[in-house]
């Protein structure tokens, strides 16, 4: 290959994208090479800059996976110097960077790509003086014009901040994305709802093309979650009994022990519904129900999740009750401490009725899935931090062994936090002349066989951010299928207040309500 | 020692270890072969490396020649990522030379059913004893580390028809502890206006601490992995009193290397410490500097048109055995690294020397 005969560069999207072909590039074995570019931070003085972004950044630099040419700029109102934002870095990456102790000498270099820039989000002075500022970095530091704008803000700042970017040129149209390109990373959730969703996919769309559009749900960067992809898809065994020929019915619970801390603001907003339902408990039913992919690559992928959504038997508003509960916690004990309930958290309104909990049953209305149900329950407060995907099996015909000591059900387990890993009950014969059956769990526990500190999810989203890999983002229409689904539930939550909030005590598995919704189907829910 | 004894020893092991409440673990059975003891050092840190992370059954296959029978012995190994509750296996199997041949007869028994196995073989591949073969034919991976090959271009060969015979499933330390330095120059070079650095006549000095062995591989694997990369046709090897100067033709002109070797002990023997890269029809020079004791790299470059301001990049960790079981085997540009290395056009001296200290 002459090299002079190769494409010249065309920044259109992803870095290995057509035009020019390193011939030191080794596909498939080195780490994919990312373009050089700069990070602009919106919402640098928050929680989520400090406790993962920017640790994040430190531990790609330091696994050696940031460009050759790169620079974060944080934005947010607060006035401070540029080393004061580097000394505050430093201190977030000591407390929570999963690598520790710091690497004083890598730290020196790596602060030294950090800068602060100040304005209000809404400040049209302080977008045109970004605008300088970041071709002044270009200039300075090579980073060719690629910027990634990554939206570490409340939601409502989202339409704001893209209107001024567009506005300010800040992001390229499709004739400049020839040579250089610009994405905008925007957390979840989008939208509080179906409404608000399409009419921020609109603000967004007038600004952005759906490929310059990454939108995060932490969840798919974790190792586990993507393992149910390799765990369903490279095990012929499992996709055998994957449907409602063998399958009795699933269960999804995405639990937090921690209450909403400083949050609240935030979670007014959002809810259990914005903070964890439309988002990764969706992203989880979908992994666990989708069909096979006809290949790895992101719309493949995403083809399959949507479907389910789109195959999601919406709420019988007629049977509301037996379908949904919600919940808010109330004072109680968490790990043997007392914890206030949600309407005493600091900035919560008194008489707040957002939903700190939620259970629901749904279908899935396609051959696969046909009567069986899905039950999801979310919370927060609950007895532990768990995160799992269980699937309970039909039982055995009652033929064969007493119904004094029945078979219990084999239950397939995939624990996604803590302690990852996957496990199977089955039925063993106790040694010794009787037969009577026990259960036992054959389990496979990540970190007991691979060891490795997995990278922090974040880390690999602003990898795939930087490479322009939108495999683990979500699409818009996967967003709006997912919050169509959700949104009749919320309507109906704000239409009839429910008053008897709170209803379960922190450090309780929920409301009595979300047993009685799974009881009344003479089925129960796992205790974790 | 016989298979049923080697067996017995291992369900005593499981015994004695279930009285301290631990479980065997393991993710597939790796076999060391070491041509001798004295490489047993290097190899078990080796091994200590892996055991951090991944569990594995050990087999080390030694050979010793003050034997006169083949001796055998089981333990246990911790590994540190299952806490107390398990541990790995450990077999040795120590013999003559005279008696290899009951090698793989021996550890067929003891390699895990439906886990795969793979084989590190710690010797010159150059002469292809009956046992490799037939630790290969067990093995989904073989795993080559030489530190002084008798004679670099029929090890190069060898290890060519290695490649075609074991369907490419071969990793190569040597290769492995390149990577680093690999993506450095992938990811410094990444545009095609940067590939001008090497049109017309390129100078490339490569400074690297001697080692034990005649050969600075990681060195020499990097300037043929670079000169393959740019389509380099070798012209001539002048060997020198310290070091060696290479040429090779390119489409777009000539690529001249000097390896030379530099004493210092800011660096571990056998480490590639500094690459300089000078000329080009735009003059342009790249400066790649190691800081002592540490993976970071200092990169500096100018040309006629601009000076640009260092900065530094992490070298990824290469040379880990952990990456040349797991990862996709060695690419089309180990293969085309390998090709120019066995190129009789280049005359590399002869050695007959040691292996790894």
């Amino acid at each position: 290959m002459r090299y002079h005969d190769l494409v010249p560069t065309m920044n259109t999207g992803p870095t290995q994208d057509i035009g020019f072909l390193n011939p030191l590039e080794e596909k498939g074995r080195a780490p994919r090479l990312v373009d050089p570019c700069i990070l602009v931070i919106f919402g640098a003085t928050g929680d989520l800059t400090a406790r993962k972004l920017v640790p994040a950044l430190y531990n790609l630099s330091r696994e050696g996976q940031l460009p050759s040419h790169f620079a974060c700029v944080g934005f947010a109102r607060r006035e401070k110097s540029h080393d004061r934002f580097r000394c505050e870095m430093e201190e977030a990456v000591r407390r929570f960077s999963r690598s520790s102790p710091l690497d004083e000498n890598l730290w020196q270099l790596f602060a030294n790509q950090l800068y602060y820039h100040i304005s209000h989000f809404d400040q049209d002075a302080g977008y045109e003086a970004l605008r300088l500022f970041l071709h002044e970095l270009d200039g300075r530091l090579g980073t060719k014009g690629n910027r990634i704008f990554y939206l570490a803000t409340p939601p409502s700042y989202f339409p704001t901040i893209i209107q001024k970017l567009g506005e300010h040129k800040l992001l390229y149209d499709t004739h400049q994305m020839r040579e250089k390109w610009s994405r905008v990373v925007i957390e979840k959730p989008f939208g509080q709802d179906y409404e608000s969703a399409v009419s921020l996919q609109q603000v967004v769309m007038n600004h952005l093309s759906e490929s310059q559009l990454y939108r995060i749900d932490h969840y798919l960067g974790k190792e586990t979650v993507q393992n149910l992809l390799i765990f369903r898809f490279a095990n012929s065994l499992f996709e055998a009994f994957w449907n409602n020929h063998y399958i009795d019915h699933v269960q999804i619970t995405v639990a937090e022990s921690m209450g909403i801390g400083t949050r609240a603001a935030l979670y007014e907003e959002s809810g259990i519904m914005g903070d964890m339902i439309q988002n990764h408990m969706m992203q989880l039913l979908c992994l666990t129900a989708m069909e096979p992919p006809t290949s790895l690559h992101s719309d493949a992928i995403r083809d399959e999740k949507v479907k389910v959504l789109k195959a999601l038997r919406p709420i019988d508003l007629a049977r509301f009750e037996e379908q949904v509960v919600q919940g808010q916690y109330g004072p109680g004990y968490v790990d043997g401490l007392p914890v206030v309930g949600y309407r005493e958290e600091e900035k919560v309104a008194p008489l707040s009725a957002t939903a700190t909990y939620a259970a629901l049953k749904a279908y899935i209305d396609n051959w696969r899935w046909v009567g069986v149900p899905f039950y999801l329950r979310a919370g927060k407060r609950l007895p532990k931090r768990a995160t799992e995907i269980a699937i309970l099996f039909k039982k055995v015909p009652s033929i064969l062994f007493s119904h004094k000591n029945p078979p219990g059900d084999n239950i397939l387990v995939i624990r996604i936090q803590p302690d990852e890993g996957i496990s199977l009950r089955i039925n063993c014969k106790v040694p010794g002349p009787s037969s009577p059956i026990q259960p036992v769990k054959m389990d496979f526990r990540y970190g007991h066989y691979f060891g490795l500190t997995p990278p922090e999810a974040y880390e690999r989203l602003i990898y795939d951010a930087m490479l322009g890999d939108s495999t683990l983002f979500e699409r818009s229409d996967e967003v709006l299928a997912s919050w169509k689904w959700c949104t009749p539930i919320l309507t109906r939550w704000r239409e009839r207040v429910d008053t008897s909030f709170p209803n379960y005590p922190a450090g309780s598995w929920g409301p009595p309500a979300a047993d009685r919704l799974i009881a009344q189907d003479r089925r129960a829910w796992r205790l974790l | 020692m016989t298979t049923t004894t080697l067996q017995e020893a291992l369900s005593r092991l499981w015994k004695e270890e279930q009285t301290r409440q631990r479980l065997p673990a393991s993710l597939f059975t790796l076999l060391l072969y070491l041509p001798s003891r004295s490489l047993l050092p290097r190899y078990e840190r080796l091994v200590h490396t892996l055991l951090q992370k991944i569990p594995c059954r050990l087999i080390w296959i030694l050979q010793e020649e003050s034997l006169s029978s083949l001796r055998t012995s089981v333990g246990s190994l911790p590994f540190s990522q299952g806490g107390s509750s398990l541990f790995c296996e450990e077999i040795r199997l120590e013999t003559p030379s005279s008696l290899l041949e009951r090698i793989p007869f021996l550890l067929l028994p003891h390699l895990i059913p439906d886990l795969p196995v793979y084989l590190l073989w710690a010797e010159d591949p150059t002469h292809q004893p009956p046992l490799l073969s037939s630790l290969a034919a067990m093995a989904q991976r073989v795993i080559f580390d030489t530190a002084a090959p008798s004679s670099l271009p029929d090890y190069a060969q060898a290890l060519l028809s290695l490649l075609d015979a074991l369907h490419g499933e071969v990793g190569d330390l040597h290769w492995s502890s390149t990577m680093g330095w690999r993506h450095l120059l992938a990811t410094t070079f990444a545009q095609a206006e940067d590939f001008a650095a090497f049109a017309g006549k390129a100078t490339l000095r490569f400074a690297y601490t001697p080692g034990e062995g005649p050969y600075p591989m990681e060195v020499l694997y990097l300037q043929a992995w670079l000169a393959a990369r740019l389509s380099g046709i070798p012209l001539r090897l002048l060997p020198k009193k310290e070091g060696v100067e290479l040429d090779y033709k390119t489409p777009e002109g000539m690529l001249h290397f000097l390896l030379t070797p530099h004493y210092t002990s800011d660096f571990a023997p056998s480490t590639l410490t500094d690459i300089e890269i000078l000329g080009g029809e735009n003059q342009a020079t790249y400066t790649f500097k190691r800081r002592p004791h540490s993976q970071q790299v200092f990169v500096q470059h100018s040309d006629s048109y601009q000076c640009d301001l260092p900065y530094c990049r992490t070298l990824s960790e290469g040379g880990k055995l952990l990456d040349e079981l797991f990862y996709p085997p060695v690419s089309t540009h180990y293969r085309d690294m390998l090709t120019l290395l066995a190129s009789e056009t280049l005359p590399w001296p002869h050695y007959q020397g040691k292996t790894h200290a």
